[in-house]
Formats: structure tokens, C-alpha cells, sequence
């Protein structure tokens, strides 16, 4: 195990220097990042000057092995447009967003496998056709479209949440981040759903149920104590790999609510040219991803004991 | 089934009647009805841009410059209303030598800092020389002050400090240019020269002190929450008292367009701009009887045209230049933006001075005179090759590229447009012989001729890249002009020659100018003494609110008993 996990930090490190690479050469191809730093009307020296002082006048490898350099020493750099250290920048919105993700998750898995059982356990009634429908629905909207819908609706017309922002204490964040959560979380619940329910279906035949069942044990007990547990191997799955989704769908979720978090800060330093902070959150976004996938591979092995012993 | 049928029905009236009757038609709450100005409240707007830093000496951005007006002070400001004038801020007179070279300012008694401390003639020696330090701070402004004497050195290394400017005593600024200059007290207007207290700069350090928020200005920062919002209190050491009258500031950064709108109408924001609105919500809001009291509509200083480069073919042809200003329909442009835009026929935009409203040889739409022109520069049967229309990203530059395509086509010149990001966009503009035409303008740095016509037709304005003349416009004439400008000392003679000026570029059409801007701004029944800033857009230092104090609610609430539901009818939409 320790072997396994060894093996999979190292190539952790890999992509993410490979992933550093691509950025870093793909960010600068963008554009000049002077132009957004000098505004349209600096003079051509002010620009000169500019260039020196974040040492953009350097050739484009010098520069590259500058910031590969600082970054085996984990140090992000400087915002060209904060002036301040990029992982400062990271440290104040990478909790918003955990907070975020963290209710994302909850909703998906706790709406997600609470609809598929029970689409599962009502088969062939008119109950698993509207759960078909809606999780149908879930899968088909893009977040822009659902966002604005839900903000509109929820709070802007009916008034039951916040119409976007982030409040103040943690009380007040998770209630403005229920909506974005929920949105956030549509995709990911409507196909943990799905996924749960058609599990669900296949064990629920299964020969140690239909024993359970002859041993007199309560309905209920069969579907969450016999059934469930197995059916939500493939669900642990994918939540991990919804991580991933989840970052990417956070930078427009978190744009529509205005939510300030980390999808927010990659967003706003893709528009406004700030090579460090783009470079920055495309790393932690990065290592978010495959974090969640050997999370993902360990609950795996932590739920199945075959896996665990291979 | 019938029942499902039933239930489906009501749900679609009740969707359709709650879409008719939107709950934020008119105003959450109106004013109380007192006497003003008084002092209190909290005034809250929104951005959708993030504010990077709010050092004076590295603002650049429209959002970041609505921060650092509200923080930080000059020596002179600007009016708020008309044409807007230098004023004094800081320093309470100044004056000029003959030669127009020495300016010697006398700052006010009450100059002071927001932690109290008096302003001293010192410390703009030390803002100052903090910004113009390339190896300090990397300011894009720093080129507006190469006329201060020994600003080369310094810059260079070469001096330790600006030789142009002299501390006499503590309240005594005198400033010596190295050649005249009559825009440098709009340079000195910019907050890039605003002054900072040495000892917080130095206490907290040159990257931290941008979000720090200790200067001179009307507010200083109470909380700065990075990508959400900017709490600001008042400055009670304000040399300007009583203002600002709002005890609290809340400038909301980051928030999407769309948001903006629906707190402003939810009751959440007092401001609502041009960049809270959408096309729909901006016809929407117009159309509200309820609002309308509400709403103002304010032209900008800014110009929008149509750039043809003088060095690519066919526009290094005049007559050809000269066909399509007379081509374009500025009329159906403007109606396609449902007038947030106004047309325009020459350079300089209402409210700035040197506007003309009866301009002689003015640009217009006059397709047979277009034709002529065309025919006059060799292509009476049109330009045989397609040309290049770059369009910059964005819903409405698609809309303007269209139309124009559309113009054009009826001279004769045929064109394939090409849509580039902003960056792309503005970088391809500035390098020779790339682009042969497309969408330019200016945003006033200051509100003075010279700025509309230096930076965008003067031949010194060209370089191999970023060039800001985009259109690589030459003409000695026109040079001489401008350079005249800048030093003449009579302000009616200054402007004649600007006007004069522009009769060249009409002449020589680089650019066929299109539209100037147009504003809306709703704000909340209760914020009184609102206007747009013409320099500094958002800027609430001189609003103040009408809001119930305890003393009018307490009233409110014994008339409310002695009238019963009378009371409702007596002052209507009154938020309990």
C-alpha cells in the first residue's frame, strides 16, 4: 500500500510539472501581459519599465526556468495586478471554494443516492419516471443557463435566498452558498442519481438479498444495510472524479453568484492577463484533480476489501 | 389524468402572472422627505471588475481608479458638474510664473492625513518620487511628470531626488518644468501624483500598502476583502468638511452585471451604471414610470470612431479615408445600440472644451458625396481587393462591424471582418502596417483637448510597437499645431488652436468619428445630490442620503397610531 501510494505522489509531481510547462507557455502566448498592466494609454517608456521591473524583457526560456525554479521552492510569485504573492491570493479564496465544493459534494451524494434509491425501490412507477425526467433535465443544463434560472427564481423573485455574494461568518456563507452549491451540483447529483438507482436495481436481485430477505429482515434494512453498500462503490467513485468537475464548473458558478473564490480568481486573471495567478490556480486546481482521484482509488480500496488485498 | 392536466394549467398562469408583475417594478424604499445635506448612512455599489491595487501610483483600470479616488487626494481636483475644471483640493491656491514654468502651490491648514497627521509639502516630494522610482514601483503613469525638472536623472538612477521640485517651508510646493506645459495641472489632478503618509508606506511596505487605504481622500478602508468588497468609512480629518456626508462606503467588487441590476432593485445596492446594465435591463428600466424620476442619462467624454491606417493601401489615399466617414450611417448605429450612444462628428465630445456643436466642415452621412470621393481617389467603380475590418470581442462590436461592413459595401470597398480578443486586438493595432481599419476611440485620461488629440494623431506618438496613433496618421502641420497648444498661456487662443487642429484631422480623416457615450445611472429615491462624475464616473464624496433618522421614525410611528391605515397613504412605499 505504501508502495502503491509512493508510486502515485511521484507521478502526482510529474503531471504537475508537466502541467506547470503547458501553462506556463500557454499563458504567455495569450498576449502582452503589459498591455493590461500599463493600461491603454502608458507611454512607450512607462512600458519599457514595466517589462524590466517583472523581468519580461527576459527571454522566454530565462523566464521559464525562473519559475520553475521558485516553484520547486513553492513559491507561486507575485500578481502582476495585486502586487502581492500568489499564494496569499490562493490562501484567502481556496477555503471559500473548499467551502463550496464541500456543500456540492454533500448535496450530491446526500440527494444524489436518497433520489436513486428511491427511484430504485419505486421501479415502474410514475415516482422513478419523474426522478428519470428531472435528473434527465440535471444532466442536459448548462450551469450558465441553470445558474441564472435558479437565481432569478429562487432569489431574485421569490426572495428565499441571497441574490448572490458570500455574506459575513460561516453561517452566513453556507446560506448564500446553497444556491451556487445546488447549481453547482445539478450535473453531479442528477448522475449520481442515475447511477445509484441502476446499482441499486441490479442488487436488489442479487442472491444475498433475496436471502436477507427470506431471513425475515425489514425492507428497509435490505435496501440501506444490504443493498446500498454495495451499490455505492461506483458512486465513490465518480464523486472523486466529480472533484475535478467541480473546479472547472466553479469558475462559472462562482462567476454568476459572485462567489469569491478560487474559480472567480482564475476567471478574473485569464481576462486581465495575470500570468502568475493564472499559472497559480491552474496548479492548485491541478493538484485538486488528482488528490480527488487517489482519494477516489483509497475509498475505493477502503470500501471493497478485494481491492484492498490486491 | 384530468387532475395532472388541471395542476399543469395552474402552474403555467401562476408562472405566467408572476412573470408579469415583477416584484421590483418600482423602488423598495423612498426617501424621507428631510432636510439636506445631512451626514450618515451607508451607500453600497457594485463593480464586476476586481480591484487589483489601490496604490495611487499604480492605478491604471477604471474599477481600481474608482477606489483610489475615494481614498486618496492631489493638489488640485476636479469639478464635479459641466465642463469639468481643475479645482483646488489639497492646495488652496498656486501660482504661474510668466515663463509658465515654475508652479508654486500653498497647501491648506487643514490638509491632513487619515490618521490625523497634517499633509506637509514634504510629503508630496516623497509621493511623488516613491512613484516616479521605476526600480520601486513599476507606475504607468510615470510619463505625464517628464516635463519636472530633472525627471531624466532621477529616473535613471542618476539623481537621488527630482531637482525639480522645492520645499520652501512645510506648506509651500514649488514645481520647475523644463519646458511650459499648460496640461500639467491636469497631470497633477491625476491620482497618480496624490499624496501619500510616508510613515504608513513605510510601516506596512509598497505591496501592502495598496490595499492599506490610509491617504488623504474622503474615505479611508475599514476592511478590504479581497475579490468581494471594500468597506470604506468616512475621513473625519477631510479637508473638504462636511463632506462626505455617508458615514460608510460599501463598493462591492467582482459582481457579475446581471447581479448588480437584481440588487439594485431588490433594494441591496443605491447605484446602478452603465455596467450594471444589460441592453434589456437598460430598455427595461427606462421604460418603469415608477423609476423614472430615478434615472439619468449623461453623455461621457469619450469617442468612439472608425480608424483607417494611413500607411495601408487603400487608405493611404485620403479621398478613399474621406468616402468612408462620408459612408457610415452613424444614425442606424446608433439605434442599433438603442442609444447608448449618441452620433458624433468631430473629435472632441460634449463637455469637454474646444466641443463644437455647429463644427464647420463637420463629418457626415452623405452616401453621394462618399461616392464622389471615391471616384475622386481613382475607384469610381469601388476597390477592386477585400479589406481587412478588425472588430475587437464583444456583443456590440460585432453589431458596429456588421453595419459598417454593410456601409462600406455601398461605396464599393468590400470587407471580411475579423473579430480579435482585447489584447490581441489592441497590441495588433499598435504595430505598422497590420491593421488597415477598425474600431478605436479615446477614454479621457483628463478632461482637456490636448488629451483627445496628442496621444491618438501626433506624428511623436508612433513607435514600432504599441504605437497609440493607431491609424499612423503624419502631418507636420497638424504637429505644429498641437505642440503650439500645449504651451499657449491664453485659454481662449489655446482652444482655437485645437479647434483648428481638428479641422485638419476632418480634412485628412485618419479617423471618421462615430459616437460619444452615453450613461445611465438609476440610484435609490433616497440618495440626493447625485450626479455622474465626469472625471471620476462613481464617486460618492459629494451625495448624501435621505434616510429615516430615530427621531423621524418615532414621529412617523405617532402618526401612524393617530391615523390608523391612513398612514400608509400618507407616505407611501416606505419601508417599515
Amino acid at each position: 500500500m505504501i508502495v502503491y501510494l509512493a508510486r502515485r505522489l511521484a507521478w502526482m509531481l510529474v503531471v504537475l510539472g508537466l502541467v506547470a510547462s503547458v501553462t506556463f507557455f500557454g499563458a504567455l502566448s495569450l498576449g502582452d501581459p503589459v498591455t493590461t498592466l500599463a493600461g491603454p494609454h502608458a507611454s512607450a517608456r512607462d512600458r519599457a519599465y514595466i517589462r524590466t521591473y517583472y523581468h519580461l524583457d527576459r527571454p522566454r526560456l530565462v523566464q521559464y526556468g525562473y519559475y520553475m525554479r521558485n516553484l520547486a521552492r513553492g513559491d507561486l510569485g507575485q500578481s502582476f495586478r495585486y502586487h502581492r504573492p500568489v499564494s496569499h491570493l490562493v490562501a484567502e479564496r481556496l477555503p471559500r471554494t473548499m467551502l463550496l465544493g464541500l456543500m456540492t459534494l454533500a448535496i450530491e451524494f446526500g440527494v444524489g443516492v436518497a433520489v436513486g434509491t428511491l427511484a430504485a425501490v419505486k421501479r415502474g412507477t410514475r415516482v422513478e419516471a419523474a426522478v428519470l425526467g428531472a435528473t434527465f433535465l440535471g444532466i442536459s443544463l448548462p450551469t450558465f443557463l441553470s445558474g441564472k434560472l435558479c437565481l432569478l427564481l429562487f432569489a431574485y423573485w421569490l426572495g428565499w435566498f441571497p441574490i448572490g455574494g458570500y455574506g459575513d461568518g460561516l453561517l452566513d456563507h453556507v446560506r448564500h452558498g446553497i444556491l451556487p452549491a445546488f447549481v453547482l451540483g445539478l450535473l453531479g447529483t442528477a448522475y449520481e442519481a442515475r447511477l445509484v438507482r441502476n446499482e441499486l436495481v441490479e442488487t436488489l436481485q442479487a442472491d444475498y438479498v433475496r436471502t436477507a430477505r427470506a431471513k425475515g429482515v425489514g425492507p428497509l434494512a435490505v435496501v440501506v444495510k444490504h443493498a446500498l453498500r454495495n451499490a455505492l462503490l461506483p458512486v465513490v467513485t465518480s464523486l472523486g472524479l466529480s472533484f475535478g468537475a467541480l473546479f472547472s464548473g466553479a469558475i462559472i458558478t462562482e462567476q454568476i453568484f459572485a462567489w469569491p473564490g478560487l474559480g472567480r480568481l482564475a476567471f478574473e486573471s485569464v481576462a486581465g492577463f495575470d500570468v502568475p495567478v493564472i499559472m497559480g490556480t491552474v496548479l492548485v486546481a491541478s493538484t485538486g484533480i488528482l488528490a480527488g482521484n487517489l482519494l477516489a482509488d483509497l475509498g475505493y480500496a477502503a470500501l471493497d476489501p478485494r481491492i484492498r488485498r490486491s | 389524468m384530468r387532475s395532472t392536466r388541471r395542476a399543469e394549467a395552474a402552474l403555467v398562469v401562476a408562472l405566467s402572472l408572476a412573470a408579469c408583475t415583477d416584484p421590483h417594478a418600482r423602488p423598495q424604499r423612498m426617501g424621507a422627505g428631510l432636510a439636506g445635506p445631512r451626514r450618515g448612512g451607508t451607500f453600497r455599489f457594485a463593480m464586476d471588475g476586481d480591484v487589483g491595487t489601490a496604490d495611487p501610483a499604480l492605478t491604471a483600470d477604471v474599477t481600481a481608479m474608482i477606489a483610489t479616488r475615494m481614498l486618496h487626494e492631489c493638489l488640485v481636483d476636479y469639478s464635479a458638474t459641466g465642463t469639468a475644471e481643475v479645482i483646488p483640493a489639497l492646495a488652496e491656491r498656486w501660482e504661474v510664473s510668466p515663463d509658465g514654468r515654475t508652479y508654486t502651490f500653498h497647501l491648506r491648514p487643514t490638509a491632513r492625513f487619515g490618521n490625523g497627521r497634517a499633509v506637509t509639502s514634504q510629503d508630496f516630494v516623497y509621493a511623488w518620487e516613491r512613484m516616479l522610482n521605476p526600480r520601486r514601483l513599476p507606475s504607468p503613469g510615470a510619463e505625464n511628470y517628464r516635463l519636472i525638472e530633472g525627471f531624466e536623472d532621477f529616473r535613471e538612477g542618476r539623481d537621488a531626488h527630482l531637482r525639480g521640485l522645492v520645499t520652501p517651508d512645510a506648506r509651500t510646493l514649488v514645481v520647475r518644468l523644463s519646458a511650459p506645459d499648460r496640461t500639467f495641472l491636469h497631470a497633477l489632478a491625476l491620482r497618480f501624483a496624490a499624496v501619500v503618509p510616508r510613515e504608513v508606506v513605510e510601516a506596512v511596505g509598497d505591496a501592502r500598502f495598496g490595499t492599506e487605504g490610509v491617504g488623504a481622500g474622503p474615505f479611508l478602508v475599514d476592511e478590504w476583502e479581497p475579490g468581494f468588497r471594500i468597506v470604506l468609512r468616512r475621513n473625519p480629518y477631510y479637508w473638504n468638511a462636511p463632506k462626505p456626508y455617508v458615514d460608510r462606503v460599501i463598493f462591492e467588487v467582482s459582481i457579475a452585471r446581471h447581479l448588480q441590476f437584481m440588487r439594485f432593485l431588490a433594494g441591496e445596492l443605491e447605484l446602478a451604471h452603465n455596467y450594471s446594465l444589460s441592453t434589456a435591463d437598460y430598455l427595461w428600466i427606462r421604460r418603469q414610470p415608477a423609476w423614472r424620476p430615478y434615472v439619468t442619462t449623461t453623455p461621457v467624454p469619450t469617442i468612439g470612431a472608425f480608424m483607417m491606417n494611413t500607411e495601408m493601401r487603400p487608405f493611404d489615399n485620403v479621398h478613399v479615408r474621406r468616402a468612408v466617414a462620408f459612408a457610415i450611417d452613424r444614425e442606424a448605429l446608433c439605434r442599433a445600440r438603442n442609444y447608448r450612444i449618441q452620433p458624433a462628428w468631430g473629435l472632441f465630445p460634449p463637455a469637454i472644451p474646444g466641443h463644437r456643436d455647429d463644427l464647420p466642415n463637420a463629418q457626415r452621412f452623405d452616401l453621394a458625396e462618399a461616392r464622389r470621393e471615391m471616384s475622386a481617389g481613382g475607384y469610381p467603380n469601388g476597390y477592386p481587393d477585400e479589406v481587412e475590418l478588425w472588430i475587437g470581442e464583444g456583443e456590440s462590436g460585432l453589431v458596429y462591424g456588421q453595419l459598417i461592413q454593410a456601409d462600406l459595401a455601398r461605396i464599393g470597398l468590400r470587407t471580411r471582418i475579423k473579430q480579435a480578443s482585447g489584447s490581441v486586438y489592441y497590441a495588433s493595432m499598435g504595430r505598422p502596417r497590420t491593421v488597415p481599419m477598425g474600431f478605436t476611440g479615446w477614454q479621457m485620461d483628463y478632461p482637456d483637448p490636448a488629451n483627445f488629440i496628442e496621444p491618438s494623431f501626433h506624428s511623436r506618438s508612433i513607435q514600432p510597437e504599441n504605437s497609440a496613433n493607431h491609424a499612423f496618421y503624419r502631418n507636420a502641420e497638424f504637429d505644429r499645431l498641437v505642440d503650439q497648444g500645449r504651451v499657449e498661456p491664453d485659454a481662449a487662443r489655446r482652444i482655437a488652436i485645437y479647434q483648428q487642429a481638428e479641422q485638419v484631422l476632418l480634412r485628412d480623416a485618419p479617423w471618421a468619428f462615430i459616437y460619444n457615450a452615453v450613461e445611465l445611472t438609476a440610484v435609490q429615491p433616497y440618495v440626493k445630490d447625485w450626479s455622474l462624475h465626469p472625471v471620476w464616473n462613481y464617486y460618492p464624496g459629494d451625495l448624501w442620503l435621505d434616510l429615516p433618522t430615530r427621531a423621524w421614525r418615532a414621529a412617523r410611528r405617532d402618526l401612524a397610531r393617530a391615523l390608523g391605515p391612513l398612514a400608509r397613504l400618507a407616505t407611501p412605499g416606505v419601508a417599515p
